[in-house]
């Protein structure tokens, strides 16, 4: 069926589209920290974890995996 | 609907023959078509209730959904190789293989439960000739199970919770990471101990409690964050207390239960994914959500990233729990009786002086009293043993490290 072909051929494009945006990356003196990494920090670092606690960074991940794919 | 007339008669699980067998599975499917909707479970859960003597069990997995995920992972999902998701259950095969070798006895006739694509490398490892039953819930993985010439091999499509073998008849069971999506294990592992033969053995491996403990933390966090609650994806695992007391509860002795941690690394949560379903492990608990959003899988791969990855990419934990049972026997060596010891251990550090002291005993006296007689055999032993301890400690020091 082409629609599940398609879906699954979209979904092998998720992990390149993900490290596109999660890698670190050292300027000088600074992290760049990108999407990925700094929602995963927000989300491990929060106690009591609640619906869209880590909203903002997750927007950012979404808009860099979108234009990624 | 049925009606109470046409349900076969209860029987103990001590009773069950094959005839008994075949009448259970063809009620099961008529139940599994006719029943229809919410009210499914909840009657295949009395269903599976008066099938077992012993009260409520439970009910976590459609079986049904299981055998249709094996089969798509036999097939290949459209156009992949299966055998490339095999690593998995050939590594651990691999492992109980080592240990059904060093069990010195000739086994006639084995039965392999759960083979999927079959790999028994013990049948090339034992140098005697036997004859091994194939057994699995998909029909396609069977087609694909590896046979070899010199062997036969006969394969069934077999039900781990409704074995069709009778007592007493098998030298052998075997079972490679199968029983995990056994919904009533105390039930499966008593029929297992009904087929062997006195003093036989089951030896087998399943998934323990720590298994992809990582994955189940990413999930849940992601889904609380991006939808408020979470639901279960990885299936329940038991742990190795629980193994053991259901293994006593079923009637094995003589059990020897191991851990074995493996941490496969993978480049992302969705390879992961991926090969999981290849293997055709994929959740089919009843209470499994139909669908899992990309907002939720892109945040569960992140966080799996940042909990716990490393530059080489994502580490995913299986934790097998290895362990062999035999079914007891009057010829199995018993725990002494209480009070029939006659040394103490806390002379096994002067072992030496006692045999001195047994030997001028018997040259003074010229015969030898009984309590010293008894008492020089232990001395004797004590020595053997605590040489063959030495022995094996120079032989574990010279061992090249590499070899475990």
């Amino acid at each position: 069926m082409n629609s599940v072909k398609s879906a699954r051929q979209r979904m092998l494009r998720y992990p390149a589209a993900l490290s596109k945006c999660s890698t670190q990356l050292k300027l000088g003196i600074y992290f760049i920290s990108f999407q990925a990494a700094a929602y995963g920090k927000c989300i491990s670092t929060s106690e009591n974890l609640k619906k869209s606690d880590c909203q903002k960074e997750f927007e950012a991940l979404r808009e860099c995996v979108k234009n990624a794919m | 609907m049925f009606t109470t007339n046409i349900m076969p008669p209860l029987q103990k699980f001590g009773n069950w023959t094959f005839s008994h067998y075949k009448t259970v599975r063809a009620y099961s499917y008529s139940v599994n078509k006719l029943l229809m909707g919410q009210g499914r479970k909840q009657s295949c859960d009395r269903f599976y209730r008066c099938m077992n003597t012993q009260g409520s069990i439970m009910n976590v997995f459609d079986r049904k959904a299981k055998r249709m995920q094996k089969e798509r992972a036999a097939l290949g999902h459209g156009g992949e190789d299966p055998s490339v998701y095999d690593y998995i259950k050939d590594e651990f095969g691999y492992r109980l293989s080592d240990r059904i070798c060093d069990i010195k006895r000739k086994f006639k006739l084995v039965v392999d439960l759960g083979c999927g694509r079959g790999q028994h490398w013990f049948v090339e490892m034992l140098l005697y000739q036997l004859t091994i039953y194939q057994c699995d819930m998909s029909p396609s993985m069977l087609e694909q199970a590896a046979t070899s010439t010199d062997v036969p091999s006969h394969k069934m499509v077999v039900d781990e919770e409704y074995l069709p073998f009778e007592e007493n008849s098998v030298d052998l069971v075997v079972s490679n990471l199968s029983l995990h999506w056994v919904n009533n294990l105390p039930g499966s592992l008593a029929q297992i101990r009904h087929i062997l033969k006195k003093d036989s053995p089951l030896v087998g491996s399943m998934f323990g409690g720590d298994t992809l403990y990582q994955l189940r933390v990413s999930l849940q966090l992601a889904e609380i964050e991006r939808e408020g609650g979470f639901a279960p994806h990885i299936s329940p695992f038991t742990t190795v207390s629980d193994l053991g007391n259901l293994m006593n509860r079923a009637g094995f002795t003589m059990l020897t239960i191991d851990i074995d941690d493996v941490a496969v690394t993978y480049p992302s949560m969705f390879e992961l994914m991926q090969d999981l379903k290849g293997m055709g492990e994929n959740n089919c608990s009843w209470s499994r959500k139909p669908q899992l959003h990309r907002d939720t899988m892109i945040a569960a791969a992140s966080i799996y990233q940042a909990m716990y990855g490393n530059e080489n990419g994502v580490p995913a934990t299986f934790q097998v729990i290895n362990f062999i049972g035999w079914k007891p026997d009057p010829s199995q060596p018993k725990p002494a009786e209480r009070g029939s010891g006659e040394v103490s251990l806390k002379d096994l550090h002067r072992v030496e002086d006692l045999t001195k002291q047994i030997k001028d005993l018997r040259e003074e006296t010229g015969v030898p009293s009984e309590k010293a007689d008894s008492l020089s055999k232990a001395a004797k032993k004590l020595e053997q043993d605590i040489q063959k301890a030495a022995k094996l400690h120079t032989e574990r020091e010279s061992d090249d490290p590499k070899k475990f």
